[in-house]
């Protein structure tokens, strides 16, 4: 369609099917809606509108709406993507179905539970792991990481925990235990980190029944993700140092140079800048006024500005 | 059970060699190559000469073939069910099958051999 | 209305449809998964049959026994099933040769390099996925190749 003769942008009526889920009586049913939609409007825009417009029982999940949280993750049209980062017309279908994220248990509608998913990422360890005691319980200073070894690890640093790649993985679909591959991308990004020591204790858990070895590389992950983080690189990567650890018999090899704890020089930045009202009468003044003035409505309001009034009074 | 990462070393190891043996075992049937149809190649005669010719290399192919085949099966059904007691399941059958197969196949070939003679 | 009941929460795997059944999800520029569904099939057929192959040849050392097994073969449907077991042979051996280089050796995914708009994944358009197209192009050729041969034998055609 794209741009009428007086530029302004073309609207279309797009059908969209929800797949609905009632947690109390167990109902899950497709439920209709339709929505205008011009260039740049997101699936999210759409179901934000039908919320407010149409329908309030209709219940998503969401936060930044610009593809930084990974809140709101759906099966549009049988594809896992981000509602916020899918445009109505970029679908190129008169009807758009959405549904809840599979392989991830369902609360409501389109919400979806992601306890087993954040603990899969918890079970692999996602931080720095020294080998002295000391430096795990009480770190006392930050360790050195040159620019190139952080070009190495940043890809799987981008993750946002969307769910999208464990969605799509055929592997989590049957096997409920397998620890999926956000979790192992992730392990690969811990190990390749110089600064960690646990390279170990993580290839412990994944070296399972239900780690690495369930993957067998249908790129699914990679293909799904929105950030370009490549899963499935991150695994492959993974397994292979395992597969070499294995066939070296089992050498504990440490990372090739782990950085050591270095004092960090600071570049002196100056002072504060001076505050802008140089007069605090000025600031106290204000503050009473806007205080009696809230007095009647607002109490508590007006209360919490005598406190403040107190505080920078007293100093 | 072993390890994961053996087991998996194992399947690697053993997918190597199969892709090496197991040409020559499906290009000892392609008509033209060393019979002249197929149906010749399966003929009793051809078996015998299989047998006396390449022995003890069809029982090196019968073992990494049935270590990489339940170990990729045991992947498999691990998978598609849970569960300690499904574990144990699996291991089991897995084990049981190679046993079988390994059973079977020495069993033939040492009554071709002449080691042990067929029908007592 | 009733009084509210205790909230039931959906499990939503997609489960063996979801395993095997490429388009169950519709992920773009996603050939591997393909293959992989390909090799799982291949692999359960094979496992499946090499007890029976290991069975049937056992019946090699009773004469009488394999004459009559020999008569199966005349059956079309077997010589179909050898048709679609040299084509299972092929496929999972030509796949797992690209499996053991990326899976074993991490070998054709590219290096983990910081990701840039449009985020395109390394690992999808490295090496890896040539030898892939390779695999499917060699794959069918033997296989439809192989085919004829064997059809012609069995007086198909």
């Amino acid at each position: 369609m794209g741009v009428n003769g007086n530029g302004r942008p073309a609207t279309r009526v797009v059908k969209i099917r929800v797949r609905r889920y009632d947690p109390e009586t167990g109902r899950r049913w497709w439920q209709e809606y339709r929505v205008e939609a011009k260039k740049g409007t997101t699936v999210l825009d759409a179901l934000l509108r039908i919320k407010a417009e149409q329908d309030h029982t209709l219940a998503m999940r969401y936060s930044c709406r610009m593809g930084a949280c990974g809140s709101c993750g759906m099966l549009i049209n049988k594809m896992p993507r981000l509602a916020c980062e899918t445009q109505l017309l970029d679908l190129g279908t008169d009807t758009v179905t959405i549904e809840p994220l599979p392989n991830f248990p369902v609360l409501r509608d389109l919400i979806t539970d992601f306890g087993d998913f954040f603990k899969k990422h918890r079970d692999i360890m996602p931080y720095i792991v020294r080998e002295s005691k000391k430096e795990n319980e009480e770190p006392y200073r930050e360790y050195y990481m040159p620019p190139d070894e952080l070009n190495k690890i940043i890809r799987f640093s981008y993750c946002i925990m969307c769910g999208l790649c464990y969605a799509a993985c055929p592997v989590v679909a049957i096997d409920k235990k397998f620890l999926g591959p956000q979790a192992l991308g992730q392990a690969y990004r811990w190990v390749t980190d110089v600064r960690d020591e646990g390279l170990r204790l993580r290839l412990e858990k994944v070296d399972d029944k239900h780690g690495v070895w369930r993957c067998h590389f249908a790129g699914s992950c990679s293909a799904a993700c929105p950030k370009g983080v490549d899963p499935a690189q991150g695994i492959q990567l993974l397994r292979s140092k395992l597969v070499a650890l294995t066939a070296g018999a089992r050498r504990e090899k440490k990372p090739t140079h782990v950085a050591t704890p270095t004092t960090v020089r600071y570049v002196d930045v100056g002072d504060a800048p001076k505050p802008t009202v140089e007069d605090k009468s000025l600031l106290v003044k204000h503050l009473e006024e806007t205080a009696q003035e809230l007095e009647q409505d607002l109490p508590y309001v007006a209360q919490a500005l005598r406190d403040y009034l107190r505080t920078i009074t007293s100093s | 059970m072993p390890r994961e990462s053996t087991l998996h070393l194992l399947l690697y190891a053993t997918a190597g060699l199969l892709a090496v043996f197991l040409t020559i075992h499906v290009a000892l049937h392609a008509p033209g190559l060393f019979y002249d149809t197929y149906k010749e190649s399966v003929q009793r005669e051809s078996v015998r000469k299989n047998y006396e010719n390449f022995g003890w290399a069809l029982v090196a192919l019968l073992i990494v073939a049935v270590i990489h085949g339940l170990i990729g099966l045991r992947g498999i059904l691990l998978e598609l069910r849970q569960g300690p007691r499904w574990e144990a399941f699996v291991n089991f059958l897995v084990v049981f099958l190679g046993a079988y197969m390994l059973g079977l196949g020495t069993y033939t070939l040492l009554t071709w051999l002449g080691i042990i003679h067929f029908g007592g | 209305m009733g009084e509210r009941r205790k909230p039931r929460f959906l499990e939503n795997r997609l489960g063996i449809a979801g395993n095997i059944i490429p388009w169950v999800l519709m992920i773009r520029d996603n050939p591997e998964r393909v293959a992989f569904v390909l090799h799982r099939l291949t692999g359960l057929l094979l496992i499946i049959y090499l007890p029976v192959h290991i069975f049937v040849t056992s019946m090699t050392v009773n004469p009488q026994k394999w004459e009559d097994f020999l008569l199966l073969e005349e059956n079309p449907l077997a010589q179909f099933f050898l048709w679609i077991l040299f084509g299972s042979i092929v496929f999972h051996g030509l796949n797992g040769i690209r499996l053991l280089l990326v899976e074993g050796l991490g070998k054709g995914i590219g290096k983990p390099e910081p990701p840039e708009p449009p985020y395109k994944p390394t690992s999808l358009s490295s090496t890896q996925r040539t030898w892939l197209y390779a695999v499917f192009a060699i794959w069918l050729v033997v296989w439809i190749v192989g085919g004829i041969i064997l059809f012609r034998e069995f007086g198909w055609f």
